[in-house]
């Protein structure tokens, strides 16, 4: 676990893995976990994506062991797009492969606009695109979070996330984990995704994307990400079949597969140097 | 990486886990012995080979890597050694342990075998021999008067790389991979080098081989010049229930050069004595 402190003095939490071989270069992919949940999402991810990348999983801001935003902070993605910005300088890396979960897609997309040479490419694991239409009370669900508490609502809605069979110790913790984030931020980052459209911003993205999606997603249709991803000016689109909306933790190894194959199309070969 | 004081030693070790952070047992855990002046990077391929099933520990060896490097002139022994890598368990919290190592950090796991045979769950060795070939002393010595002097002239990298072919079948290396175990071995201060050569250059183990308990499996290439495949076929006459694999084609450095079939090798063998038969299946370590 190790720990960047931001200009305005927020600290970021980060782990660092790397299993590839020592003797090659290794590009940096920085996996950032959807929102409500933390980096501790990603350990499925690791020993695959580690034995070819440098990976580097965050807490953002709000998140895990991360600072807290302010209760008076004004809820949108371009702070967490900014906070992702500043983190790969601290970092001293120019840029990295960006791959984004669930409601992160929406800073994904925005932080690929606002900061297009920070990303070499970005993957985006269940894309929302216009939350005004969801068939969910964002409302109702934001006063849960804040009279109930986030686990509360984590563990009602939890069937959205997780397909009904999965194991019910995975269910459990994911709703433990959910309910480590105050009730008063979830329910302002609620308030906001009812807001979010991201059908004109899609066509701004420049970077190679990627988007794996579940057509069991009860949130969006499969037919909206299938026309969103059209919108994508460099984008391909990975469908699981009967996998929810949130398809990193419900259908992880067919994601990291697919994720690889991805990036592997977009590393650059590395130099090596010759046997003696 | 951390590390965590084990003795006079502050030892680096990193002891991965992603099996599935719910559960209530925690999963076995595998301890992975590095070899002749060389440090934990020389795992790195292990990893994620075994880390979604089982714990994974590998740690810098007394002197190596960034672990405490013991005043010049101090002797090694298979004591410290040994009595090192069980301190490091004891401090973990681990009871038992899977133990691979890979030429002489296979020396050092038969040594724990003997001595603490409680605490290993099996035993893998790659490329290990028993008892170092005297011809082999004298290709390390490079016609110099014995290894250390040979070391103390051309430096650990130097001589390594003179003598590179005999851990690394360079005929099976990637491009770059020899130049990489070159400098990591030139890590190693010469005086390390020097005392772990005094001490592994001497062992015979044949003799107590019979009184190893723990389950063990030989994996090595049949083109060593180091751990060679005449004896590992003989070492049924001292360890009848041992498993030898020979890779055929191969020389020194199968951990290295074949990481993903030693880990096949590895789950084959845990699966067999785990499955119906005359042992029971394996403890949680």
């Amino acid at each position: 676990m190790a720990t960047v402190t931001l200009g305005d003095g927020a600290r970021l939490v980060y782990d660092g893995y790397d299993f590839s071989d020592p003797w090659k270069e290794s590009e940096p992919v920085i996996l950032v976990h959807g929102f409500s949940k933390n980096r501790l999402f990603w350990y499925p991810w690791i020993p695959d994506l580690a034995r070819r990348y440098r990976v580097i999983c965050l807490d953002q801001r709000g998140h895990g062991d991360s600072s807290l935003p302010p209760q008076d902070f004004k809820m949108s993605t371009a702070p967490f797009a900014a906070d992702l910005d500043e983190f790969l300088g601290r970092l001293g890396l120019e840029s990295a492969h960006f791959v984004m979960a669930e409601f992160s897609t929406a800073v994904g997309v925005e932080f690929a606009i606002t900061y297009p040479d920070r990303l070499r490419t970005l993957t985006l694991l269940g894309l929302g695109v216009d939350y005004r239409v969801w068939p969910v009370d964002h409302d109702a669900w934001a006063r849960q979070m804040e009279t109930e508490g986030p686990e509360a609502w984590a563990r009602q809605t939890n069937s959205l996330r997780l397909p009904a069979d999965a194991d019910p110790a995975l269910k459990s913790w994911y709703v433990q984990q959910q309910g480590r984030m105050p009730g008063w931020l979830m329910a302002a980052v609620m308030r906001y995704a009812k807001t979010v459209d991201l059908t004109d911003r899609l066509p701004l993205v420049q970077c190679p994307v990627l988007v794996v999606s579940g057509d069991a997603a009860r949130q969006q249709p499969i037919e909206v990400t299938q026309q969103a991803v059209s919108h994508l000016p460099n984008g391909r689109l990975v469908v699981l079949h009967d996998a929810p909306f949130n398809v990193m933790s419900a259908r992880p190894q067919e994601c990291v597969a697919a994720t690889l194959a991805f990036l592997e199309q977009h590393t650059r070969t590395p130099a090596v140097p010759t046997v003696s | 990486m951390p590390f965590v004081q084990v003795g006079d030693l502050q030892i680096r070790y990193e002891l991965a886990d992603y099996t599935e952070p719910w559960r209530q047992e925690p999963s076995e855990t595998f301890l992975l012995y590095h070899g002749y002046a060389r440090n934990l990077s020389f795992w790195s391929a292990w990893v994620p080979l075994l880390g979604r099933d089982y714990r994974v520990l590998r740690f810098d060896a007394r002197g190596c890597g960034e672990t405490t490097k013991p005043p010049v002139g101090a002797a090694f022994t298979l004591d410290h050694l040994v009595g090192d890598a069980i301190g490091l368990m004891d401090k973990l919290g681990l009871d038992r342990v899977h133990w691979v190592g890979e030429s002489s950090g296979g020396v050092v796991g038969v040594a724990a075998a003997l001595r603490y045979p409680d605490r290993l769950a099996s035993l893998t060795l790659c490329n290990t021999p028993f008892r170092r070939p005297a011809a082999v002393g004298q290709t390390y010595a490079l016609g110099e008067a014995d290894q250390a002097t040979a070391i103390e002239k051309y430096g650990v990298g130097g001589w390594c790389r003179r003598t590179l072919s005999y851990r690394l079948d360079l005929s099976k290396a990637p491009p770059g991979m020899a130049e990489w175990y070159v400098d990591e071995m030139d890590r190693t201060p010469k005086h390390v080098a020097i005392e772990m050569h005094k001490l592994i250059g001497t062992v015979d183990f044949w003799p107590l081989l019979s009184q190893i308990q723990v389950p063990a499996l030989i994996l090595v290439g049949d083109k060593s010049a180091i751990a060679r495949k005449e004896e590992m076929e003989r070492v049924h006459e001292q360890m009848p229930g041992a498993r030898v694999v020979v890779f055929d084609g191969y020389g020194h450095g199968i951990n290295l050069l074949a990481p993903e079939r030693c880990v096949g090798e590895i789950r084959a063998f845990l699966g067999q004595r785990a499955g119906v038969g005359a042992t029971p299946a394996l403890p949680v370590g």
